[in-house]
């Protein structure tokens, strides 16, 4: 059975004229994924400004082309597409994007922003049917239906905007939702009610959710796995247990570490973090590129690229400490990942 | 205050555990002070009589949801509420003056040398075409200009690392500049550079650099790491520390990232609607909060510990117009009594230098 979303091989490249063929930026370096699709799975994407996460998530929407590989859907390559497999792919894939307050037209209501998608996709036979779909999205989400509709957006809170927003998603009933930093424009005592309704799409709905972000701590508490990249490259992947609990590589460690813990009493690492990142490095590619600030750095560092070590059945982590691991043979990061056990999935390998 | 054993605090806070801010005399003092917005639907009372004091080299962090009244306090701290806004009433007792009452001469010259603001995205803030040098100096000349003519009339010179009552030469100057950036932990190359040559971080510490150019007394920082990642944010926070315990100033930290609070503040202060509902030390306060309000901020935290179900606040923080008497957050709270309904709550004191304006706080004195 082909895969849900895949990516193969991936590489995006900006920059880099007929003329200056030196000064390019490697966005997303050889990144393999394969997202199944019997068994939907909370995905995070997680990395500093920079690290290619948000280039990632274009490449899977199909708004960006990938300079090498392949990004396929249902096992159809996305740049070959068909126009029926195209509009099928545009409704099944939906991004949730970070800010609510610049997704609407101040001049609608809300209706407006859950209407259009409904009207550009044909979907519904008659005017009840679409306001029944609206309607149970709405609900989905945590807002009511009365309440909501025939608003302006200025008459919301930023929290109920970005609900809308992923009630938006849902009319479409998408098998994916890519979800782009959802809750970082929005208070963090609002926080909690968007990140459940997500979740609750992948928990009951079966949909799968990547959820890219910079926050670990809400990665950690929402999705199953995650991928944590630096300057385009896959640096470490697993489950979210593993990987926070347990992380291997230097860079998650100091990600980690900097995360702000809500108790006075647990220390912020203190010791001196290196400063500025140094900006040549994202062309350099026969290196691994976080040895120039890493504490560990050792000679075979600055040689090759360090392949993805299997640490375990659940963690890939590409770092030459831990060389005596096994390098995985399976490109796929995906492979190393868990998959909860929801309700609507058959669990078939 | 109880002084805590050493092991527990982080390495950033035992400078200041030193210099033992309680014995420390108190630089800032607001009392009720109240900003007012006149709107065409009427008045929002975005500070709503507010009351705190600050001491030399205490970390105050002002937190609250959006619409709280935080910002609008930070600006009207500076005095820089524009219209619609308005300072209605209160004082602002800085080094013994009452702001609100100076004259805006006097005002002007005490931004930045004694009260410094870092805005919300401040790091957007630096002119594009300017040098980064031409910045950081602009601020000292003009206090330099306005103490000329000031030392003219009298003689009361204030006491920062520039004698502000001469013109500096200009390799003064620079030598002042590199001195500030690398305070901040920048390379003194960076002087002549243009901001877009800068990463954000970068940004954000040329900001801090201008901000303390003058050793201000008070450090007013809006969010300042709001647009930045973890990393980086660490270390701005810990040059923001550095800063404020190398000139011994106070900081008022304002911004809604509860873990960010418990790791740099000595004191946090809570807004709900224009009032400060809780006010106390971090380490007593994320133990035992005693409104609720604060009880569910800390609570709805995601953090590494454990997997919880994701709580939040039920409910809409409130309209700051035509509030109805009451507790304005009775109708979010979990613990809502009748009297909550119809009778303001009063600030209690729990401890010294704790307090909580609840009346959960007075029934269970009562009772007791």
């Amino acid at each position: 059975m082909p895969n849900l979303l895949e990516l193969e091989n991936v590489t995006k490249i900006f920059g880099g004229g007929i003329f200056n063929r030196s000064n390019v930026t490697i966005a997303v370096h050889d990144v393999t994924l394969a997202i199944p699709e019997e068994r939907p799975t909370i995905t995070a994407i997680a990395g500093e400004s920079g690290s290619g996460k948000t280039t990632l998530a274009r490449l899977l929407l199909g708004v960006l082309s990938p300079t090498n590989g392949t990004v396929s859907y249902q096992g159809l390559n996305i740049d070959k597409m068909r126009r029926s497999e195209w509009i099928t792919f545009r409704r099944e894939v939906q991004p949730i994007f970070q800010d609510p307050f610049e997704a609407y037209n101040p001049f609608y209501t809300v209706d407006h922003v859950l209407n259009r998608p409904i009207r550009n996709f044909r979907i519904g036979n008659n005017k009840v049917e679409r306001q029944d779909r609206i309607n149970e999205a709405l609900r989905m989400v945590g807002l009511q239906p009365e309440e909501t509709l025939g608003r302006y957006p200025h008459q919301l809170s930023g929290g109920q905007r970005q609900r809308v927003m992923v009630a938006r998603a849902l009319v479409l009933q998408p098998r994916i939702i890519l979800a782009d930093e959802p809750v970082s424009m929005v208070d963090a005592s609002l926080r909690a009610t968007i990140l459940r309704s997500i979740r609750d799409l992948n928990r009951e709905l079966g949909i799968s959710v990547i959820y890219i972000t910079h926050d670990l701590t809400t990665a950690y508490q929402m999705c199953d796995n995650i991928i944590v990249m630096y300057r385009g490259s896959v640096v470490e992947a697993g489950s979210v247990d593993q990987v926070i609990r347990n992380p291997k590589h230097p860079y998650t460690q100091l990600l980690i570490d900097s995360v702000p813990q809500p108790d006075p009493k647990v220390a912020w690492g203190d010791e001196e973090t290196t400063a500025e990142r140094v900006d040549e490095a994202s062309t350099v590619t026969d290196q691994c590129k976080f040895a120039p600030r890493c504490p560990y750095a050792m000679e075979t560092c600055t040689q090759a690229i360090p392949p993805l070590y299997s640490i375990n059945q659940h963690q890939l982590s590409r770092c030459y400490l831990y060389e005596d691991s096994p390098t995985t043979q399976n490109p796929d990061i995906g492979h190393s990942f868990e998959y909860p056990n929801i309700q609507t999935a058959t669990q078939a390998t | 205050m109880t002084t805590t054993s050493a092991p527990e605090i982080s390495q950033t806070k035992t400078t200041l555990q030193k210099s033992n801010i309680n014995s420390a005399q108190t630089v800032l003092k607001v009392e009720d002070l109240h900003v007012y917005y006149d709107t065409p639907i009427g008045i929002v009372k975005a500070v709503n009589g507010v009351s705190f004091e600050l001491r030399q080299g205490e970390r105050l962090a002002l937190v609250g949801e959006s619409g709280s009244g935080k910002s609008t306090m930070a600006t009207a701290l500076m005095r820089m509420t524009r219209p619609p806004g308005r300072i209605v009433s209160g004082s602002i007792t800085l080094s013994g003056r009452n702001l609100l009452q100076i004259s805006e001469t006097d005002m002007r010259r005490a931004r930045l040398a004694e009260i410094a603001l870092v805005p919300q995205g401040a790091m957007n803030s630096l002119n594009p075409v300017i040098r980064i040098e031409k910045q950081i100096i602009d601020g000292i000349l003009d206090h330099v200009q306005a103490n000329i003519q000031a030392a003219e009339n009298n003689k009361d010179s204030s006491s920062t690392a520039i004698d502000l009552t001469r013109k500096p030469t200009r390799s003064q100057l620079r030598e002042r500049v590199a001195e500030l950036l690398i305070r901040v932990g920048l390379s003194p190359a960076v002087a002549r550079m243009f901001p877009h040559e800068l990463s954000g971080g970068m940004k954000q510490r040329a900001v801090l650099a201008i901000a303390t150019c003058l050793s201000p007394k008070v450090i007013l920082a809006d969010e300042p790491t709001s647009a930045l990642d973890v990393v980086v944010q660490r270390q701005i926070m810990q040059t923001l520390g550095k800063l404020q315990t190398g000139i011994d100033a106070a900081v008022i930290l304002v911004g809604h990232d509860m873990g960010l609070v418990a790791q740099f503040a000595h004191t946090i202060g809570v807004m709900y609607a224009g009032k400060l509902v809780e006010l106390g030390p971090v380490q007593q306060i994320f133990e035992a909060p005693q409104h609720p309000y604060t009880r569910l901020l800390i609570e709805s935290l995601p953090s590494f510990s454990e997997k919880k179900d994701f709580i939040g606040i039920p409910g809409m923080p409130p309209r700051l117009i035509n509030l109805p008497t009451g507790c304005a957050f009775a109708p979010r709270c979990p613990s809502v009594m009748e009297i909550c309904q119809n009778t303001d709550p009063i600030d209690e004191n729990i401890e010294q230098g704790w307090r909580a304006s609840c009346h959960l706080h007075s029934t269970r004195k009562n009772n007791a």
